[in-house]
């Protein structure tokens, strides 16, 4: 945050959106409020304080078009006597003061055609990029200009009027306040005009230049003379013609709803599962394994029950994987996602799908045996859960025969029904289990259905029907219903239609 | 319009055994349904040099990802590339990472273990430790899908381990169970 200071005037830029015809700046002047404005003891007398008061805090407003030309005395003076009128300008503003019969002012303006101030600077061009930069960095710009051609300001003042033909990138216009000392006839004695507002037009990209920037009745700009402040303070607003623009930023706004609705409108729709089915997302994710001997992978079976139908494929195995051995760990990283989906009927409720893992090794000579077992259900619950599987490995009962068999021709497949690993009991076996490693697995479920509440993308839309649709649909309801009726009606007057005519 | 914010940081690697300085580069996977409003969807971390303590490098590196999505299919996974900068400036792949992230809102502390494929002959070994290098993989699909993985001869690596929160939004209005 900083204070504003009066003096510490800063210019601003406004783009145009409309001609300058609809340009109108306001400026308000009003003395400062300041013990020698108050008004003197016995001048008065006959006044209450509230007007007296008044009086001092009036602001006095003036409004100026763009290039209009107000006069202040000594110009009114001036340009009143013909005698005094050389050029086509001079007798422009001597047949504008008689004509509109224009009164000397205060408040005064210098307009374009005058030249009376230089315009923004302009940058030369000397023709070749580095022969510019290098005339800037040695700041020969001015040297250059006042030996070899005439500064922007000065190409301005003496410019000849014949050459009308010459557009200026910029037009300028002034507003003065003129502290000048006349005498009784109005004859100049002392001449003092205090710059007020510069605006400047860019004719090339249309934009308005104003310095000071519009300010508002708590920061107003101090008046400054060649002398100092004076005791005036002003305010400056500008109108650029935007009456009559609400409703087309209203229209532009609508127009941009309407492009980003139609934009988004494949994200509004959310893809559903099929009515009256529920979907089960299944990520899998086979993490790591621990225990083991060799290099190993592990292939699992996804199991389905009856009542639900899966679209994915069910069965696969890892990448062949070496174990990382160092001080404190000895695992086997996977970090192998399966992900796939079950579809079941709503209303029912899914039993557990059968996950079965078989860690297989391979040795240096390319055999493969199976290292262990494992099977967990799966329950289609939503969430997220993490297990730690334990592996078994079938073996003989005889212990030689189990190692010297695993040994010399290991192992492969020892376990033809993976449904054994479920009921156990059920099968009759001449080997028992044997305990080797484990599996560290995690799953998310996710279930997606039509709930009473939900939105579908086929018939629904998240956004809330319109009463016009909800109508129609209801309305067709009722038709249908109305000719089920009549049909109803048709069926059992036939028989009574019969029953009458044969009577 | 379902929402889904992925609020976190890739938190550090660990048992890596390289003693190089190590980084990581990570992108974030989903399926065509899935839109992203706002954040990177890949990014890199620092590169850290291993803790002599507890083998491990601290990354902290933060993630702020905002997903819209019309569909459940293709919920976003994160798939690593784990690197090594070595005195010489060199930089090759130690190792490869993928995981589903959670479909639970809430906390998560993530452990993604890595892996990276073996040298397939002796010499391949030889070069790999005196000179450096790995092989890496040119297909970076086969990090998140594991249909055709099981070609691959692996090399266990460290792991990486990541915390991140979980929000969803509007995705009961459409029906979806997650919790």
């Amino acid at each position: 945050m900083y204070d504003f200071l009066k003096n510490n005037k800063s210019s601003n830029i406004y783009w145009l959106k409309y001609p300058l015809q609809h340009f109108n700046l306001t400026l308000k002047l009003k003395a400062q409020e300041t013990i020698t404005l108050l008004p003197k003891f016995g001048e008065h007398l006959n006044q209450s304080n509230e007007e007296d008061a008044q009086n001092v805090l009036q602001y006095q407003e003036y409004n100026f078009q763009w290039q209009e030309k107000l006069f202040s005395q000594y110009q009114f003076t001036k340009f009143g006597d013909i005698q005094n009128c050389v050029s086509e300008k001079d007798l422009a503003f001597h047949r504008s003061i008689h004509q509109f019969n224009k009164k000397p002012q205060k408040v005064f303006t210098y307009v374009n055609k005058e030249y009376a101030f230089p315009l923004p600077f302009k940058s030369k061009d000397y023709g070749i990029g580095l022969y510019s930069s290098c005339i800037k960095r040695l700041n020969l710009e001015i040297f250059l200009n006042d030996n070899f051609g005439k500064g922007e300001s000065m190409h301005n003042l003496f410019k000849s009027e014949d050459d009308v033909a010459f557009e200026d990138e910029w037009k300028a216009m002034y507003i003065f306040y003129d502290n000048s000392k006349y005498d009784e006839d109005n004859n100049l004695i002392f001449q003092d005009e205090c710059l007020l507002i510069s605006v400047y037009h860019n004719t090339k990209y249309n934009y308005i230049m104003i310095s000071p920037d519009v300010n508002n009745e708590s920061n107003p700009y101090a008046v400054e003379s060649s002398s100092g402040y004076l005791d005036f303070e002003y305010f400056i607003n500008v109108d650029f013609g935007k009456s009559g623009c609400g409703e087309e930023f209203k229209d532009l706004l609508n127009k941009l709803l309407k492009k980003m609705e139609k934009k988004q409108k494949h994200l509004i729709k959310f893809v559903m599962p099929p009515l009256e089915t529920r979907k089960y997302y299944i990520s899998l994710e086979i993490e790591s394994a621990k225990d083991f001997d060799g290099d190993i992978y592990i292939e699992y079976h996804v199991k389905v029950p009856e009542n639900i139908d899966s679209v994915s494929l069910l069965t696969g195995r890892t990448h062949l994987n070496k174990c990382l051995m160092n001080e404190d760990i000895h695992m086997w990283a996977f970090g192998h996602i399966v992900d796939f989906e079950v579809e079941s009927a709503t209303g029912i409720d899914p039993l557990p799908l059968r996950i079965f893992f078989e860690v297989i090794s391979v040795d240096r000579w390319g055999r493969h045996r199976t290292e262990g077992y494992t099977y967990f259900p799966l329950a289609l619950i939503p969430g997220f859960c993490k297990k730690q599987l334990s592996c078994t490995r079938p073996e003989e009962l005889n212990e030689i025969d189990a190692e010297s068999r695993r040994f010399f021709v290991g192992g492969y497949h020892l376990i033809e029904d993976l449904e054994m690993l479920v009921k156990p009991q059920l099968y009759a076996t001449n080997f028992r289990f044997v305990s080797t490693g484990s599996i560290a697995v995690h799953w998310t479920v996710i279930s997606h259905s039509h709930s009473p509440g939900c939105h579908s993308s086929e018939n629904q839309s998240p956004v809330p029907h319109t009463s016009c649709s909800e109508l129609i649909q209801g309305a067709d309801a009722v038709l249908k219903q109305y000719k089920r009726a009549k049909e109803t009606l048709a069926a059992a007057t036939k028989s009574l239609i019969r029953a009458v005519d044969s009577e | 319009m379902a929402e889904l914010h992925i609020l976190g940081h890739i938190n550090c690697a660990q048992h890596f055994t390289e003693g190089y300085s190590l980084y990581c580069r990570y992108t974030v996977q989903a399926g065509p349904n899935w839109t992203l409003l706002s954040g990177s969807t890949e990014g890199q971390t620092s590169t850290g040099k291993p803790n002599t303590d507890n083998n491990s490098v601290i990354w902290a590196h933060p993630l702020d990802i905002h997903f819209v999505t019309r569909g459940i299919q293709g919920w976003p996974k994160l798939v690593f590339h784990v690197n090594c900068l070595d005195s010489l400036e060199r930089s090759w792949v130690v190792g490869y990472g993928c995981t589903s992230l959670p479909t639970v809102p809430g906390y998560h502390t993530i452990r993604v273990p890595c892996w990276l494929p073996a040298a397939t002959s002796i010499s391949d070994s030889l070069r790999q430790y005196f000179l450096g290098g790995s092989h890496q993989i040119t297909q970076n699909d086969i990090i998140s899908l594991g249909n055709d993985r099981f070609k691959l001869r692996t090399q266990s690596k460290g792991c990486i381990e990541i915390n991140i929160c979980i929000i969803l939004r509007n995705f009961t209005q459409f029906g979806v169970e997650y919790k």
